[in-house]
């Protein structure tokens, strides 16, 4: 009697799947795989934006404004963003752990298969390990999928067994990513795999490794620089869902689109039909990086405005208040931010070559700097492999050579999150802010505080583990 | 029950008696009402004292009684009243006033499935009564139940129309579980809310406190039970028609005073100085007040209420029919809340072994809603109007709204014109909901009654909303949305009374019940609209359809009950109870839990050694202990669980994914709380002033506790049943009537304290609330072993920095201030809460005067940290700023308000933390009772004024200390832990409202 009312009240819910039933099939894995991807998106915005405020050559607005406040640590009003940035990395590491976890187990798979989702699993996993090394420094690390609530407590790792991780997993990713994706940009290749090694180990000055694996994107055939005559054809790269140098970018859909976008523009401008938020994000005109920045480089007259035509033709000045705005980054006719946001792009790969060759050799070969010039020329409207008169010289000395990519980078990559880790990793931080702001930087900036949630909660550490000046 | 059989035997009595009138010649006559009210009273008992002689009073409380002599003296005497002599002296008209015995003795309560004279009664409970249900305007039944029972603390969300109301009997246990009571409405468990009943249908509200009062529902009584009967007539009442209508008119309770325009000029230009910025402003040519934008969003906003009924009965039927129809717009334009209810009680004895019952309400619930509570700055329409700069216009030169938030660099870009949220824009929730029961009740023999229930619980809702295209660059957004839930009840319960050679009395309740829920939704939203025009009704016409939302759940719970009350010599009463609960929502591990109870009761008043004190007249000892619990889970909880999510490989074309959504927990299970009460029920001076008292401690232990995670795991949270919380407190409710001539004064007070306590926690390690929301992204409270559930947790401040920078003291003297360096900073649970209810009465006027207050809490005014944070984002300030504000010409440490800078973010600490104490003249209200003795249609026509919340004694620098914005009962740890917050609350209301209430 009692076991038939016992089973009454078994509950059979309806509307979602249990992973007692799940992680059967291949599709299933699949599936997995997609919920992985799923959380690198940058559905707020955030942590693109926070990039960008340190950047120098970006001043914040409303309530981003604090940010700028480099004499002092990072605002208690910004705790929620550097939180949400932690939050969203680990969740990725932790669907990458049951991915790997799991997809071991399935019967019904093909090897294949099931061998690309392990590696872009190992890929995903260490792209979230590496924004958290250069944002937080030594964090807890976290490589199985955790079941008990007795396997939570975790230390800051060194920071050599978090890139030993880092480079172990893409190493295997490289491996055995496909060879091409094609216009499925949204998903891992090999080359996406080398890429991010060619960051890592830029990160780490293995200046050999890094140029190595730069060098096997540039020659691999599969990319190509898109021709530039007049500014509007950089859209061809940044209004577009991919394009011949997309490596891998964030593809979007009208549900799902990031506002970063609305942090660039005013409203009513044709770059952003409607405006939810309003920018936060100026152009800092005052920093060296503009005032250095020749009105012959197209890529300013791309990034920048200081007017627009307006849907009745008419050209409207942008108010005193904001006097220029950045424009890279735009919506489509219909308002809708669905072009894809770069991640990886060809482009860096001939930077990453420049620098890494020229720092492993102790100066810049001839290969080096043809590559830097060949992007520079680009940006000029000039052909790529002839030389031109914006050409950088050969016998520049290390230290200039190195400058002169730093600041090709910030060109080439504005608002693309590349700026405040060049920065950090060229050891220019306080220097750069300083000379770009007028303000103190002080250094403990140079990492985010760990959210108090974790401190709070995770045994492993505690509040003498913080960063810095928190 | 009862009730209706004692006065059926007093009418066989009489009808006896009658039998012996004829040969009388002198006719008394007269009217017997009731002193309480001035209701007339049908069913009293008049006979001529010494003799046989007597009748009883009509449908209209008349009487005639004809006797040989005009001398002698009537007696009166009714069921629940003293009875009165009065003498006849040659009077051929005598009306008489009966004034309700306070002992009661007849007096019935409604207890878990049953009824009981309050004479036997063994645990802890209070009763309201329709009247002080009327006495002020509300919405809710719960508003109506605030400060008229000890133990009980409702306290609402803020003013908003229709708002949260949270209701607490003695204390509340849980942490992510509901804290709410059971409500049971004329047998019926509600699975929802009771927002469609009318206060007026109500004919009384029994609240069960103690663990014997409440353990007869099992894993639902943990929080109390708040038993509401309706109306119903009563055998042979003749047919009566009541009208009560009132109207009213309200205004905000207070209002924030901000800066004019001038002095926004001033601070304004002090912001850019110190952001080394130039001055924008002229302030000489910025003179005076600019726009006062509360006066935009602000409305003196009327409200009315009315309720028409029928009730009455014959031998064999009663019913009690009504309608109502309640309106409140919100002071706030574009907020509502309005009501329209039916209710039908029906009774039909077939053949005196057979009664049929039917108990059937419709009602209809609309709600138009603005954002205003929690937000800052233009998130709001409160908080929006706050933030608005003076020096602006409402409109533009275009007659669009202006855009406040692109007028200045300096200004908050999140700040938003307040018309925004007037119409056209739309946030509606429409709910029609039935509650209805049939029941069959079987007189299987003696004092054996067997009745079997079964009963529906339907609600449907509309939930829509729209925001219209204004300016060109606005894309427009709607929704439409359905929700479904019905609850299904079936009960069946033995009853048998049994006495044996009077010494004994025996009462047994047995019973078996099943009751399902089932709840389903539907959401589709849409952005980017076409036009204005057809708002949320054609959403395939917007260019952005998002993925539709919908949803499903259910619950099953089945249970055995059983009671049993028995008294010795009416003196010694033992009550012994226990109820085993059967709930899906339970782990896999833990299907069934079991609640049993006792409860002994000792009247003292009839033991020979107190009878001899003179004057004592009733005294009762009572104690008792119990095991109740609390289906804190929700359906499929303790299952683990896959979320879809999206993403995009290719092109724009959306791959669905499944994620973990979290770590399961099989064990899952009720939380169980022990209670112990003992108290007395004491009556002294012939029953004039009357005392309740309790003292009880309850323990709480498996606390469901969605335990933080480190959010490296990739989960923030687990579900556990861990952890342990106390309340205890004492109550002392009083009753008196002070004087009762010509003049009556009658008193109700009562204080009430509790004492809530974490004893422990998961890990034993603090739980930190859930952030605030801008301005501060931090949060303010925390649950620690040792302390009240969510105490004030945050930094102190030290002065300024000679930067004009707040300064935060060092607490732990590590040489840094940092998050380690918060304490506890107060607590947002009072000492204690009291009330005092005075009804004065002189010849046709009665005056009735009602104060409530808390005391000994404290609230976080999250408002001043978006309004009183030095200009920081460049929103408007409150007035206060001016002139108290820290400047480099005038450095003062001390300065009550830092540098106006951005750099003047507002931190958790006890800058905001205030005293929430406060007394309040909740209500006043004079009443005139038309004398309409010679009207032959009418029977009663009162008029009154009524005023509600017209003066408040406070230190709190907020609009009200009775404020609560961020109450909830999400099952998220962090959002219940944001207690006593006050962040840009909807202002409460005053309210003055002209009533009548007629009988015909």
């Amino acid at each position: 009697m009692l076991s038939a009312c016992t089973e009454l009240l078994v509950e059979k819910p309806k509307n979602f799947v249990s992973p007692v039933n799940f992680y059967q099939n291949e599709k299933d894995a699949e599936g997995a795989i997609a919920g992985v991807y799923s959380s690198i998106f940058p559905l707020n915005g955030d942590s693109k934006n926070m990039d960008e405020q340190h950047s120098g050559y970006v001043t914040g607005r409303g309530s981003f404004t604090s940010f700028g406040n480099f004499d002092k640590v990072i605002s208690s009003d910004q705790y929620g963003r550097i939180a949400g940035l932690w939050n969203g990395l680990y969740t990725t590491i932790s669907r990458a752990n049951v991915v790997l976890n799991r997809v071991p187990q399935i019967k019904t798979i093909s090897e294949t298969v099931r061998t690309r989702i392990l590696a872009e699993a190992r890929f995903l996993r260490a792209m979230a390990y590496f924004d958290l090394l250069i944002n937080y420094g030594a964090v807890p690390l976290r490589t199985t999928e955790i079941t008990d609530v007795s396997e939570v407590a975790a230390p800051r790792a060194p920071i050599n067994s978090i890139n030993d991780l880092i480079i172990n997993d893409l190493i295997q990713a490289e491996k055995d990513l496909p060879e091409t994706v094609g216009t499925g940009t949204g998903k891992a290749s090999k080359w996406a795999a080398k890429m991010l090694l060619a960051r890592v180990y830029l990160n780490k000055e293995d200046w050999a490794k890094a140029a190595e694996k730069a060098n096997e994107v540039i020659v691999s055939g599969k990319y190509q620089l898109v021709t530039v005559a007049v500014p509007d054809d950089f859209y061809k790269i940044f209004a577009s869902v991919t394009n011949s140098e997309d490596i891998m970018s964030h593809h979007s859909s009208v549900n799902r689109q990031t506002p970063f976008i609305n942090w660039l523009h005013g409203a009513g401008t044709p770059y952003n039909r409607g405006t939810v938020f309003g920018f936060t994000i100026l152009p800092n005109l005052n920093s060296p990086v503009f005032k250095n920045w020749s009105e012959n480089d197209k890529r300013k007259q791309f990034n920048i405005y200081s007017s627009y035509v307006n849907a009745a033709g008419v050209t409207i000045t942008l108010p005193a208040t904001n006097p220029w705005l950045f424009k890279k980054f735009i919506k489509d006719a219909t308002g809708n931010a669905i072009y894809s946001l770069p991640i990886y792009r060809f482009t860096e790969a001939f930077l990453v070559y420049a620098e890494a060759s020229a720092m492993a050799e102790g100066k810049p070969s001839t290969l080096a700097l043809e590559r830097l010039n060949i992007i520079k020329r680009r940006a000029y409207g000039y052909p790529l492999t002839a030389s031109s008169p914006v050409d950088f010289p050969s016998g520049l000395t290390l230290n200039q050579f190195r400058d002169a990519i730093i600041q090709e980078r910030a060109y080439e990559f504005m608002l693309e999150n590349i700026r405040w880790w060049d920065l950090k990793r060229t050891k220019l931080a306080k220097q750069a802010i300083e000379a770009a702001t007028g303000k103190t930087f002080i250094n403990e900036r140079l990492l985010y505080p760990i959210p108090q949630a974790e401190l709070d909660s995770n045994p492993g550490i505690t509040q003498k583990d913080q960063n810095p000046g928190y | 029950m009862q009730k209706i059989s004692s006065t059926f035997l007093q009418w066989l009595l009489l009808i006896a008696i009658a039998g012996n009138t004829f040969a009388q010649t002198i006719s008394v006559k007269g009217k017997v009402t009731s002193s309480d009210n001035g209701a007339e009273l049908p069913g009293v008992t008049v006979v001529l004292k010494g003799s046989t002689l007597g009748v009883i009073t009509d449908a209209n409380g008349q009487y005639s009684l004809n006797i040989s002599d005009n001398r002698g003296k009537l007696i009166f005497s009714f069921v629940g009243y003293t009875s009165q002599e009065i003498e006849i002296g040659g009077k051929t008209t005598i009306d008489a006033v009966l004034i309700p015995d306070v002992k009661s003795l007849g007096e019935v309560v409604v207890v878990g499935y049953g009824t009981q004279e309050k004479k036997d009664i063994t645990g802890s409970v209070s009763q309201i009564s329709t009247r002080q249900l009327e006495a002020i305007p509300v919405y809710n039944v719960e508003q109506a139940l605030k400060a008229r029972a000890s133990g009980v603390q409702i306290t609402q969300n803020s003013g908003t129309p229709g708002g949260r109301i949270e209701v607490r009997i003695r204390g509340g246990n849980s942490m992510i579980g509901s804290n709410n009571p059971l409500y049971v409405v004329d047998g019926f468990p509600i699975s929802g809310g009771i927002e469609y009943l009318n206060p007026s249908d109500i004919e009384s509200v029994d609240i069960l406190k103690d663990a014997s009062a409440t353990a007869i529902y099992g894993a639902r009584g943990a929080n109390g039970v708040v038993l509401i009967t309706s109306k119903r007539g009563r055998k042979r009442q003749k047919s009566k028609i009541e009208i009560n209508s009132f109207y009213g008119i309200q205004q905000e309770i207070k209002r924030y005073e901000v800066l004019n325009s001038a002095q926004y000029a001033v601070v304004a230009n002090e912001w850019l100085k110190n952001q080394n910025l130039p001055a924008f402003f002229n302030p000489s040519t910025l003179q005076g007040e600019g726009t006062n934008w509360q006066d935009v969003l602000f409305r003196e906003a009327p409200i009315q209420n009315h309720t028409l009924s029928f009730t009455g009965g014959s031998e064999t039927t009663t019913y009690s029919l009504s309608g109502n129809f309640y309106e409140q717009p919100g002071i706030i334009k574009n907020s509502s809340a309005t009501r329209g209810n039916v209710r039908l009680n029906l009774n039909h004895d077939l053949n005196g072994r057979m009664i049929l019952g039917v108990n059937l309400t419709m009602g209809r619930n609309e709600l138009y809603r603005v954002p205003v509570d929690n937000t800052s700055f233009g998130a709001g329409a409160y908080s929006g109007a706050l933030a608005a700069p003076p020096t602006l216009p409402v409109f533009d030169q275009n007659g669009l709204p202006t855009r406040i938030e692109q007028a200045y660099t300096f200004g908050a870009l999140d700040m938003r014109n307040p018309v925004l949220y007037d119409r056209p824009r739309k946030d509606r929730t429409l709910t029609n909901s039935v509650l209805g029961n049939t029941s069959l009740e079987f007189k299987l023999a003696e004092g054996l009654t067997f009745k079997t229930l079964l009963g529906i619980e339907y609600q449907t809702a509309i939930i829509e909303s729209f925001t219209p295209i204004i300016f060109s660059d606005d894309r427009g957004s709607a929704s439409d949305g359905y929700a479904y839930t019905n609850s299904f009840l079936n009960e069946n319960v033995l009853n048998y009374v049994k006495k044996i050679n009077e010494k004994h009395k025996l009462t047994f309740v047995g019973g078996i019940t099943y009751q399902s829920y089932m709840n389903r939704f539907a959401n589709a939203s849409v952005s980017d609209l076409a036009n204005n025009i057809t708002e949320n009704y054609n959403l395939e016409s917007a260019a952005i359809i998002a993925p539709p939302a919908n949803g499903f759940s259910e619950w099953k719970l089945l249970s055995g009950l059983g009671r049993v009350n028995y008294a010795l010599n009416d003196k010694y009463l033992f009550t012994a109870s226990i109820r085993a609960d059967g709930s899906s929502r339970f782990g896999a591990n833990n299907k069934w839990g079991i609640f049993p109870s006792a409860a002994f009761a000792w009247r003292l008043s009839d033991e020979k050694f107190i009878k001899q004190i003179p004057f004592i007249y009733d005294l009762k000892l009572r104690t008792s202990y119990g095991i109740t619990g609390n289906t804190a889970l929700s359906p499929y909880q303790s299952l683990s669980r896959l979320n879809a999510v999206r993403t995009i490989y290719t092109g724009n074309t959306e791959v669905v994914g499944y994620v973990p959504g979290g770590i399961a927990n099989p064990d899952l299970k009720w939380e169980t709380t022990a209670q112990f009460d003992a108290g007395f029920d004491l009556s002294v001076l012939k029953g004039a002033l009357g005392f309740t008292f309790d003292y009880y401690k309850k323990n709480t232990t498996n606390l469901l506790a969605s335990v933080p995670l480190p959010t490296s795991t990739g989960f923030s949270t687990i579900l556990q049943n861990v952890g342990e919380i106390e309340n205890s407190g004492v109550e002392l409710a009083m009753n008196a009537t002070v004087m009762k001539k010509k003049f009556k004064w009658d008193v109700f007070a009562q204080v009430s304290t509790n004492q809530n306590k974490i004893v422990s926690l998961a890990r034993g390690s603090d739980i930190i609330g859930g952030n605030l929301n801008l301005p501060f992204l931090a949060p303010a409270n925390i649950a620690r072993a040792g302390q009240p559930f969510g105490a004030f947790y945050g930094l102190q401040e030290d002065g300024l920095t000679t930067d004009g920078l707040v300064k935060y003291k060092d607490n732990n003297g590590d040489g840094t201030v940092n998050s380690l360096d918060r304490v506890i900073l107060g607590k947002p649970n009072p000492d204690f809460i009291y009330s005092l209810n005075n009804t004065f009465s002189y010849q046709n006027f009665e005056l009735n005067l009602f104060l409530e207050g808390v005391k000994g809490n404290q609230l976080f005014w999250a408002t001043a940290g978006t309004f009183l944070n030095s200009y920081q984002r460049g929103q408007n300030q409150f007035a206060d700023l001016y002139g108290n504000y820290w400047t480099k010409e005038n450095p003062n440490p001390n300065a009550k308000y830092p540098k106006v800078s951005s750099a003047t973010a507002a931190q958790v600490s006890d800058r905001y933390v205030k005293d929430g104490s406060y007394l309040r003249v909740k209500s006043i209200s004079v009443t005139y009772n038309i004398p309409v003795r010679k009207s032959p249609w009418i029977s009663k026509a009162q008029v009154y004024v009524s005023g509600t919340n017209l003066l408040t004694f406070t230190n709190y620098p907020g609009i009200d200390p009775e404020v609560n914005t961020t109450g909830t009962d999400s099952q998220s740890i962090g959002n219940r832990l944001l207690m006593g917050i006050d962040q840009g609350a909807y202002p409460s209301t005053k309210l003055i409202s002209f009533g009548t209430r007629l009988s015909f």
